[in-house]
């Protein structure tokens, strides 16, 4: 018995070792940490690929990205550690070029998180370096149609209907659930992943009130990022259009 | 030699092997090589790069198809050799051979030339190798867009059967590919002679 | 190996004129063995790039070019100039001077994201970078560049610059042999943009951050 008590102690200070139970317990504080991050959310219809997530708004700093462009017909969304995110957005981009170099065409959304996830893996079984504590959404229009798929902390990769990750994710993920079917038409889905979006904005608003931080609070149109994956390439929703459908639900957009 | 017919393509080419010095090395030589049965490629140039090529790039279409479950385009095959061939050039080991791919994608049928330093041509009708100059002289007069298959192995045929008549490296036989969007089929002696005689 | 063709271009006041001819012949051969062959290329609306040469070689260095320029746009959200288009190209051929330089030489000529311009750009297949106000490259730029040489004159109409520019194609066409003389000359060009670029929908949230 270990000095520091029942637990499988030290287990948790390293990838490169298992607990007793089989799990690699960094890589699940890794999860903990990818879902402190703001909501994102992907929902795939027939037409197109919606891709959505919460900024955080502050009177003192400029909103930050949460959508990158990747390539002409990818874009990708991240949940979790910003500075982690980053390095594996240029990654992403990175493969993504290599392919065009390779092969003369656009990557495959589904060969890009493989790949993506093959360099996220590395940091699961390697000494002296942590997992990224971030979840991936990469959307795009390949020669399949609309796709999405979610590579989390541990490069498990997860094709996706509807999914998301982040703050309050459970009620989201139960919205979704509910609301979401493989038919759904492009302007529903879009109302669906702002309903999302705003749900987790009231949550967070519940909580608030007990924390103060720089950032504000309350539903805004404004902390709502969502853009629309289709043949065309990536496009940005206006957030005007964000705005309409948000007091459309009966929400109070400030 | 290669082109595209309304929903597939045509590779043809004869069967002689010669080195400079005259002499003809192989009478029964096969230089259309199916890589998948949705694409094949003609060689012209070093026999020995040319089977390496095939080789490895049968395999690599095998791992292309295992790795993103789909077949590859025409295009990417192209572009994929083409950056092989060029790195080699670059190395100062080039590989001596001219490579028409030819094949049938989501997109249509393609056909690309690639040349020794990485060049890739798509173009309707194309030609590679000794005998090349001739049947581009019956192609350019015969081709005409949105050909039937049988129109399309006819010029081809008759394209191959030109080089063969006017150039000494070129000759003993005829070897015909069709692809089309259904798969690969090569013809039989027989069929070739029916439309050569025709 | 396949080779061939002359390029050139006139940088006019409001616009950029750059020309091909056809034809790729087949090693030293004087037989036009590729017609299908592109060797004119359009970034951005604004911007031309034509290369001469050895074709599997500019092939694939245009291919590196657009894709770096790609990885600049979505990376580092920069729009490329003129100059920086032509100093990337300059730079991808000047990075294989001591292994491989590849045989091709090429023109870079348009407009800036500001609308300032036009800027014409030469550059070498060792990635030497000469700017001009005219220029003829390729196998016939002897015969091309007299034709521009004498007739180029400041302040030329567009519709003086094409005819100056397809009498210099066609001359070198007609007396050079490794260009195609059947097939017509293709001359493409760019007009000053008539507003500054802006960033796509997409990433106009990012430039709030910059």
């Amino acid at each position: 018995m270990s000095r520091f008590g029942d637990q499988a102690v030290g287990y948790d200070k390293t990838t490169s070792m298992f607990s007793p139970d089989g799990r690699i317990i960094q890589l699940e504080y890794a999860r903990v940490a990818m879902r402190r991050g703001l909501l994102t959310i992907a929902i795939v219809t027939k037409e197109a690929v919606i891709l959505g997530g919460l900024i955080p708004l502050s009177k003192l700093l400029l909103p930050a990205e949460k959508i990158y462009q990747i390539d002409d017909h990818i874009a990708a969304a991240y949940a979790g550690y910003t500075a982690d995110g980053r390095v594996l957005i240029n990654k992403a981009r990175d493969i993504a070029y290599q392919n065009r170099l390779i092969f003369g065409e656009e990557i495959d959304v589904y060969t890009l998180a493989e790949e993506l996830s093959d360099y996220m893996q590395q940091y699961t079984q390697y000494g002296g370096v942590r997992p990224f504590g971030v979840g991936i959404f990469i959307g795009g229009y390949d020669i399949y149609g609309p796709r999405a798929v979610f590579v989390d902390p541990g490069g498990t990769i997860f094709g996706i209907r509807a999914y998301c990750v982040g703050r309050d994710d459970e009620k989201v993920i139960k919205l979704l659930k509910e609301r979401y079917d493989p038919e759904i038409s492009y302007d529903d889905a879009l109302k669906l992943a702002v309903e999302g979006l705003v749900l987790a904005m009231k949550e967070e608003d519940k909580r608030k009130e007990k924390k103060k931080t720089e950032y504000e609070s309350g539903v805004s149109h404004e902390r709502v990022l969502i853009v629309r994956i289709d043949k065309e390439g990536v496009k940005r929703i206006p957030e005007d259009d964000i705005k309409k459908i948000i007091e459309s639900l009966g929400g109070d957009s400030e | 030699m290669a082109l595209k017919y309304s929903d597939g393509v045509v590779l043809a080419a004869d069967r002689r092997v010669s080195i400079n010095t005259g002499l003809v090395v192989s009478r029964t030589y096969t230089k259309i090589v199916p890589l998948a049965d949705f694409v094949a490629i003609t060689v012209s140039g070093l026999v020995a790069d040319a089977q390496k090529i095939s080789e490895f790039l049968t395999a690599r279409i095998k791992k292309f198809e295992l790795e993103r479950r789909r077949k590859p385009l025409i295009k990417e095959i192209s572009r994929y050799l083409s950056l092989v061939m060029h790195n080699h050039l670059k190395s100062y080991m080039p590989l001596i051979t001219h490579i028409i791919v030819g094949g049938v994608d989501v997109r249509g049928p393609h056909i690309f030339f690639l040349d020794d330093a990485g060049s890739v041509v798509e173009d309707d009708f194309l030609s590679s190798g000794s005998g090349s100059p001739i049947a581009y002289g019956y192609l350019e007069a015969a081709y005409r867009e949105g050909m039937s298959e049988e129109e399309a192995i006819r010029t081809a045929i008759y394209a191959i059967n030109s080089a063969i008549m006017r150039d000494v490296a070129t000759g003993d036989g005829i070897d015909v590919v069709v692809i089309s969007p259904k798969g690969l089929r090569k013809l039989s002696d027989e069929e070739v002679k029916k439309y050569l005689r025709r | 190996m396949t080779y061939g063709g002359t390029i050139a271009a006139i940088a006019g006041k409001d616009f950029v004129l750059v020309g091909v001819t056809h034809g790729a012949a087949l090693g030293r051969s004087f037989m036009i063995s590729r017609r299908g062959a592109k060797r004119m290329f359009k970034l951005y609306d604004r911007i031309l790039v034509a290369y001469t040469g050895l074709y599997g070689g500019f092939q694939h260095v245009n291919s590196m070019l657009e894709t770096y320029l790609k990885a600049d746009y979505y990376k580092y959200k920069i729009v490329p100039t003129v100059k920086r288009v032509s100093s990337t190209l300059s730079a991808i051929l000047y990075s294989d001077r001591f292994k491989f330089p590849n045989p091709i030489e090429a023109i870079v000529a348009g407009f800036n994201p500001d609308r300032s311009g036009p800027e014409l750009y030469v550059v070498g297949s060792l990635g030497e970078l000469i700017p001009e106000k005219y220029a003829a490259t390729g196998d016939g730029f002897e015969i091309a560049l007299a034709v521009l040489e004498s007739q180029y004159k400041e302040d030329l109409s567009l519709e003086e610059a094409k005819k100056i520019l397809y009498s210099a194609l066609k001359t070198a066409a007609a007396r050079v042999m490794t260009n195609d003389p059947y097939l017509e000359p293709e001359v493409d060009y760019v007009k000053r943009p008539r507003d500054n670029f802006t960033f796509s929908e997409a990433f106009s949230f990012r430039l709030l951050v910059l």
